[in-house]
């Protein structure tokens, strides 16, 4: 089943939702596209609007302003139980008055698909998510990690073409939320099936997803390979979000960033103007001495975190700034070994990998 | 075994008082010095079945009033428990209050004019507005099962149902109401109840017209054959021990761990 790579799955068209009483949008003018087959995460923390735009998705919600697609054909006016969505949510909300197999075959019966097909690919479902014979028990009988396999198998048994997950293993013990996202991985490469994964969790959603959509306060911030939210976060919200703890202002020319602290080149050639440097702690080095992409400053305080420790840096603006703010130094997190030596004081350099660091516009005002 | 007891000593005090009525049913002579009657008779019995006899019309009527309000109740009852349970809105507390005051404040303190609006509306003497005054003790018991149900329920179920393709109607039927059916069936069981029981209301509204099986145990009470008497009560109390025991798993937690934990669950 192998879709063209043109081919949506899911499409949002300038999609907005204000909830009556609200002061702001849920969700703001959010356009996404989602090619078939692929995994995207609908990343933010919480209350950012994620949730409300899968049941915008879902049908659910109606929205206020925009349209929602699948495979190009809008759905504005599909009623949820004709939309090709099936949903996993928090809680698995199986149905309590069905055994297991009854709860996975819920959606087949729904559709009349006959009793022996349906027993057939309830059993199927049931492999497939790790739980074989387990269709004749009473939904109470389950763990908690059961239930969300037995809520996965009864969205996918119908076939969906979109398949919404909402922090669907958030009230999960770590390892087990580990063994589920390899669960989820793998049976939504088997199936080919367009995934929308609302999550808070940053680490999960790298994981797991081939693009990421981050939302922040009702809008998308940015949409793209996870990789690139590391490498070109197209805003400050999202570098930030991203653990790149060092934003510094200054102003882009060129490949050349100037800043309070020197001038750094960067990867990338203009837009001209002001901006913010981001500098990822990981990507930032502790050096002695002084040179070419190097800044100088004092260790302000080093904090152990296991497996590597973070140094903060105080660097001084350099005297020549024309601007006259000289007392505008930075301060720079930077990621060293769990064992480096760094007493609080102590004189350091910072090493500034020139292209590896990229400017983003800087924050709009009022924020 | 502590449980078995208690089960037995519960049973045991329910029934027991129910001998004498038994044995009274179908005593022919029972005097003071006689342990157990002296004759027996079939006569109460043969009451009960007479066709020519009241009461075989008067369990009709009870079953239809009974069937009628338990439907209505539901009808009223189930939508409010929703509101009530599922939902935080302004003037909550006073619709609750609005909806349990009935069971509060006796009916009859209302009744004087409940009888002269029903006399207007013709609704006086009447099935129909027999039916509709039995709603007032009724409704708060649904109501009030009924909105301790949805507080522990999850919309979300119906979400789930209908992305897995049933419409509105099948949502409700498939998954709604069969989640909620231990609830169902203890707010009907009281409804049912409460209606099968009712006295004062009935006789002031129905007029004496409507006769159900209370209005005519006590004319027989009231009157001098305790035989009779004894087998009408009989027929007053046996339905409702029927439903009890049709319904026990739904009235006590069992081995269901998420079974029902409303109604008299926790008594």
């Amino acid at each position: 089943m192998s879709a063209a790579p043109e081919a949506t799955g899911l499409t949002l068209v300038g999609l907005s939702k204000c909830f009556a009483g609200a002061v702001t949008a849920a969700v703001a003018d959010l356009s996404l596209t989602l090619p078939t087959g692929t995994l995207t995460a609908l990343l933010g923390p919480s209350g950012c609007g994620k949730s409300t735009t899968l049941n915008l998705v879902a049908g659910l919600l109606d929205p206020d302003a925009g349209d929602v697609r699948f495979d190009g054909r809008s759905a504005l006016d599909v009623p949820p139980e004709r939309r090709p969505v099936a949903m996993v949510a928090q809680k698995a909300l199986l149905f309590p008055h069905l055994t297991v197999a009854d709860n996975v075959g819920f959606g087949l019966r729904m559709r009349r698909v006959p009793r022996t097909e349906r027993s057939r690919r309830v059993s199927e479902m049931l492999a497939l998510v790790g739980l074989e014979g387990f269709g004749g028990r009473r939904v109470h009988q389950l763990s908690g990690g059961q239930e969300q396999r037995v809520a996965l198998a009864r969205a996918l048994v119908t076939e969906p073409r979109v398949l919404l997950l909402d922090e669907p293993f958030s009230a999960l013990d770590t390892e087990l939320r580990a063994q589920m996202r390899l669960l989820v991985r793998d049976l939504q490469r088997r199936l080919a099936v367009t995934t929308l994964f609302v999550t808070h969790d940053l680490a999960e959603a790298v994981e797991l997803a081939d693009t990421v959509a981050l939302m922040l306060g009702g809008r998308l911030e940015q949409h793209g390979p996870t990789r690139a939210f590391y490498e070109r976060p197209a805003t400050a919200g999202a570098a930030r979000f991203f653990g790149a703890t060092n934003l510094v202002p200054g102003t882009l020319c060129g490949t050349e960033f100037d800043t309070a602290v020197g001038t750094v080149t960067v990867g990338q050639d203009g837009p001209d103007g002001p901006g913010l440097l981001v500098l990822r702690p990981e990507v930032l080095r502790l050096t002695e001495g002084a040179g070419r992409h190097i800044v100088t400053g004092a260790v302000l305080r080093a904090d152990y975190r296991g497996t590597h420790t973070v140094v903060t840096v105080s660097v001084p603006a350099l005297a020549r700034s024309a601007r006259g703010d000289v007392d505008a130094g930075i301060v720079l997190q930077v990621t060293a070994p769990a064992g480096a030596s760094v007493p609080v004081g102590s004189p350091v350099g910072v090493f500034i990998p020139p292209r590896a660091v990229s400017v983003v516009p800087p924050d709009p005002p009022g924020l | 075994m502590r449980r078995g007891i208690a089960v037995a000593a519960i049973v045991a005090g329910t029934l027991i008082p129910l001998l004498p009525l038994l044995v009274w049913a179908v005593a022919g002579s029972w005097r003071y010095p006689e342990v157990l009657p002296s004759r027996l008779t079939a006569r109460g019995l043969r009451l009960l079945i007479d066709p020519q006899s009241e009461v075989l019309t008067g369990l009709g009527t009870s079953v239809v009033i009974g069937l009628a309000v338990t439907a209505l109740a539901l009808l009223v009852g189930v939508p409010a428990g929703r509101a009530l349970g599922l939902y935080r809105f302004r003037g909550r507390r006073l619709v609750q209050f609005l909806l349990l005051a009935p069971a509060i404040v006796p009916g009859v303190a209302a009744l004087l004019g409940t009888q002269v609006f029903f006399l207007r509306l013709g609704l006086a003497d009447t099935v129909l507005g027999v039916v509709l005054v039995q709603l007032v003790p009724t409704v708060p018991y649904v109501t009030l099962v009924m909105s301790a149900a949805f507080g522990t329920y999850d919309v979300g179920y119906e979400a789930q149902a209908r992305l897995l393709g049933a419409g509105p109607w099948r949502a409700l039927t498939h998954v709604t109401l069969p989640a909620l059916r231990p609830a169902l069936a203890v707010a009907a069981f009281f409804a049912f109840l409460v209606s099968w029981s009712e006295y004062v209301l009935t006789l002031l509204i129905g007029g004496g017209v409507v006769k159900t099986l209370p209005l005519l145990l006590f004319s027989y009470a009231r009157g001098s054959d305790l035989t009779e008497a004894a087998a009408v009560a009989l027929l007053l109390v046996a339905p409702p021990l029927v439903l009890v025991a049709l319904l026990a798993r739904d009235l006590v937690p069992g081995r269901d761990a998420r079974g029902p934990v409303i109604g008299l669950g926790r008594l």
